[in-house]
């Protein structure tokens, strides 16, 4: 059995030996600079992206301009799965939210290794799952949670898609994400720090208080949160 | 394009913007200002008797150019408090069973 780590991703690292071969040669590491746009809707996927850290998040952008989060991906994930199995355009915009390091990989060599393995076919598509569960959550969150429990909630989702307590974001970034304006992030950011469950300025947040901040966070963290753990462990193979 | 801070108080939450939002026009600081009361208010849960939640637009010269307020006034009626606070030997809406 190989216990040697594959690859800092975990998506790659837990393939079988077999599924791995098909896609190590073409694999390649590459930077992940926060802001920047890997992808807009409707754009031909090149590449699927497999982070070692940092986040990729998928937003949906509206015609005046706003955007708001659906899903993220970070090390126990990949980027462009559904354009492997369904098609090449990307379902959603694709921004980094957090720097870091990720593997990318030729979109057809992961077409072609999907259709060649159907065991690797279902781990591309309880990935996608697991973006799905996050965006069919977040629309519930955004319409019934309040700003506060949302922040929360996001706060906790990006420390364990990271795995860091400490961030580097915008506070207008940070509006686009949760969805609403510039000025509420702050107000609500700054709620929870008087609060003692974070501490924040100008475009750093240290999580200081996670059991706190677990309570403070709406539902939707520990639902998405066990959901993943599911799609995760039955992904094992 | 002009920098506007946002301050909101609502006697129990307190915020002062020291980062501030770039607006094109000064028509925008009113949306400023009422998107943030929105957000707040979305937020606003237990009342106790009344709340006003006050949003103040400042300009870089530290001057407030805008202010929206919302006054929250939760009251129980007549009706509310006999049929959820009165015993129900006193509740002749429900009265107890024989």
């Amino acid at each position: 059995m190989d216990t040697v780590p594959r690859s800092p991703n975990r998506l790659l690292a837990n393939l079988g030996p077999g599924n791995f071969e098909l896609l190590s040669s073409g694999l390649r590491t590459v930077d992940l600079v926060h802001a920047e746009e890997i992808a807009a809707a409707g754009d031909d996927l090149i590449n699927a992206y497999f982070p070692h850290s940092g986040i990729i998040s998928l937003v949906t952008r509206l015609t005046t301009g706003e955007a708001t989060e659906i899903a993220m991906v970070g090390r126990d994930s990949v980027y462009g799965a559904s354009a492997a199995l369904v098609g090449p355009k990307a379902l959603t915009t694709a921004v980094i939210q957090l720097a870091g390091a990720c593997s990318v990989l030729p979109m057809k060599q992961l077409k072609d290794a999907a259709e060649q393995s159907s065991s690797l076919r279902d781990v591309l598509n309880r990935h996608e799952q697991a973006i799905f569960v996050q965006s069919q959550q977040s629309v519930a969150c955004i319409a019934s949670h309040t700003a506060i429990s949302r922040l929360s909630r996001w706060l906790l989702r990006a420390r364990d898609t990271a795995g860091a307590d400490e961030f580097h974001f915008t506070q207008d970034f940070l509006a686009q994400m949760l969805g609403v304006r510039r000025n509420a992030v702050s107000a609500v950011a700054s709620e929870l720090q008087d609060k003692g469950l974070i501490r924040f300025a100008r475009g750093h947040i240290i999580i200081v208080d996670v059991p706190k901040l677990k309570i403070s966070a709406c539902e939707c963290y520990v639902t998405v949160r066990d959901e993943l753990d599911r799609l995760k462990r039955s992904q094992l193979n | 394009m002009a920098r506007y801070f946002s301050d909101y108080d609502d006697g129990e939450t307190k915020y002062v913007d020291t980062i501030g939002t770039e607006l094109a026009s000064l028509e925008q600081v009113p949306d400023e200002g009422i998107g943030l009361l929105a957000t707040m208010f979305r937020d606003t849960r237990a009342l106790k008797g009344s709340r006003t939640l006050i949003a103040s637009i400042r300009d870089d010269r530290g001057r407030v150019v805008y202010q929206v307020t919302l006054t929250l006034q939760g009251v129980w009626t007549d009706q509310g408090v006999k049929s959820h606070f009165l015993p129900a030997s006193e509740n002749r809406l429900h009265p107890r069973p024989e």
